[in-house]
């Protein structure tokens, strides 16, 4: 029978002998890690982050592009919720980001259905990191995947070897557009640090404009949420049901 | 075989019933349930449990014997949904899979049989559609149309359906259907065996009731828990 939880790891585990079958970049002798990702067009996305008064907004570009620079599609979600209070922001490799999406979001539902109460977030957060850090040989083969974390009070992100950063001041972002944005959340935050609903839509669409600019991963169609105590509510969609729409609920 | 129904005997008898009905609104299930005391109401042994969008479940018996299986079930469908989709669920085959996992032991000249009484609920938007499936601790299911009852003792099973047959539970909403089902409790009578379950004199008049709700018209998760009920009817 299974235990608690291990019906993640089960699915996980799974996951990952799935993509260790393709052959490794690692072992080969010129191969340089810290090089490899800084390479832009392993996590060519914009996922931002900002905190309001109430809230928390959770946005992300429509665009899926390729290793050499071409277009896929520009209407795929990138930010998705995986519980009542909680969403999902995903950079880098969009299959396997997707994938941990739905068994985070399964696990949750699991968790839910047995036990009758939701997982704290923090809990969340702990499952979302320990199944990054299970991916890192995928990283190493160029299958990154570097998630934004949110419910309505905070913002965290995960790096690729599972470790949390949490956005103590009020932003966040992942993905190639996101230097760019983040400058320009930053200048704005910088005379009004607490901003109401309003503002911060403005300073987020604004971020996302900066970034379409300066990032040619990133495109001009946007999808954001809003996470607030009464719940997740769409704020703008024109991604409409892109092609890896799916509900992962 | 005789030897193992005396040791259970009274243990099945004391399996409070758990009644599910199709209404207008939705499935209604409704659990006796004497761990919900009023002195500390939020925490007791929950009898109702979510088990998929459209699928819900009661359960009665020896709670330390439903609730290991309660939960591996939860584990076989949400895998299922995860490797095909949330459609694909199908009820039968899933209360199959579970009527044969008691039946086993049932069957089993070593082991006791467990005590254990399960309702299978499945919401459809058509409540013609709706499905019930009741399943003993011998590992026999029976598939109901409208509504059904589960509990240890045969007896009050049967009054509560025979009680229950004659109301038309599809016409009504949820807080009517609530009613109706009240007072077929109350002509049935349990207040008596509760009252000989408990020896002492503090205990209710009235045992209480948690309810747990499938909402028809909603997408997504149709499964809400309600406010339970604590000694409502006198």
């Amino acid at each position: 029978m299974l235990t608690r939880l291990e019906l993640t790891w089960r699915l996980m585990d799974e996951l990952i002998a799935q993509f260790l079958k393709l052959p490794s970049a690692i072992g080969q002798s010129d191969f340089k890690l810290e090089e490899y990702l800084q390479q832009s067009h392993l996590h060519g996305t914009t996922v931002l982050a900002l905190k309001y008064q109430g809230g928390v907004l959770l946005g992300g570009d429509g665009r899926a592009s390729g290793m050499d620079f071409r277009i896929f599609t520009d209407k795929t979600p990138k930010v998705y919720p995986v519980s009542e209070s909680t969403a999902y922001g995903l950079s880098g490799d969009a299959h396997l980001g997707i994938e941990v999406g739905k068994i985070l979001a399964l696990t949750l539902k699991n968790y839910e259905k047995k036990e009758f109460r939701a997982m704290s977030f923090v809990a969340q957060t702990k499952m979302l990191a320990k199944m990054i850090e299970r991916l890192l040989p995928m990283a190493m083969q160029g299958r990154i995947v570097m998630p934004i974390f949110v419910s309505c009070q905070e913002i965290c992100t995960i790096y690729p070897n599972g470790m949390v950063v949490r956005g103590d001041e009020g932003y966040g972002g992942i993905g190639s557009g996101s230097p760019h944005a983040i400058h320009r959340i930053k200048a704005r935050l910088a005379d009004n640090p607490n901003p109401d609903k309003t503002r911060a839509i403005e300073i987020i669409l604004e971020a996302f404009a900066e970034a379409h600019k300066s990032d040619a991963a990133t495109g001009s169609n946007l999808l954001i949420y809003s996470l607030e105590e009464s719940g997740i509510a769409i704020v703008r969609n024109d991604v409409g049901n892109g092609p890896f729409s799916m509900n992962l609920l | 075989m005789a030897d193992k129904l005396d040791l259970i005997a009274n243990d099945k008898d004391n399996a409070l019933p758990v009644i599910a009905v199709s209404t207008k609104d939705g499935i209604l299930l409704v659990a006796i349930n004497f761990s919900i005391s009023p002195e500390d109401s939020d925490t007791y042994i929950h009898k109702l449990s979510e088990i998929h969008d459209n699928i819900g479940m009661g359960a009665c018996g020896n709670s330390s014997e439903y609730d290991p299986l309660r939960r591996q079930f939860i584990d076989v469908v949400d895998r299922l949904a995860y490797e095909l989709s949330k459609d694909d669920i199908v009820l039968k085959s899933l209360a199959n899979s579970l009527a044969g996992e008691l039946r086993d032991v049932y069957r089993n000249p070593r082991l006791v049989p467990r005590v254990v009484f399960f309702v299978l609920v499945e919401c459809q938007e058509d409540s013609k559609r709706d499905r019930f499936v009741r399943i003993g601790l011998d590992g026999k299911f029976k598939i109901f149309n409208n509504f059904t009852v589960i509990g240890g003792n045969d007896k009050e099973v049967g009054a509560l359906m025979d009680n229950l047959r004659s109301v038309e539970f599809l016409e009504m909403d949820w807080p009517t259907a609530l009613t109706a089902i009240k007072e077929a409790i109350k002509k049935t009578n349990i207040a008596r065996i509760a009252g000989a379950k408990k020896s002492d004199k503090t205990v209710e008049p009235f045992p209480s009731l948690e309810l747990a709700i499938l909402w028809r018209g909603r997408t997504g998760r149709k499964w809400q828990l309600l406010p339970h009920q604590i000694k409502e009817v006198k």
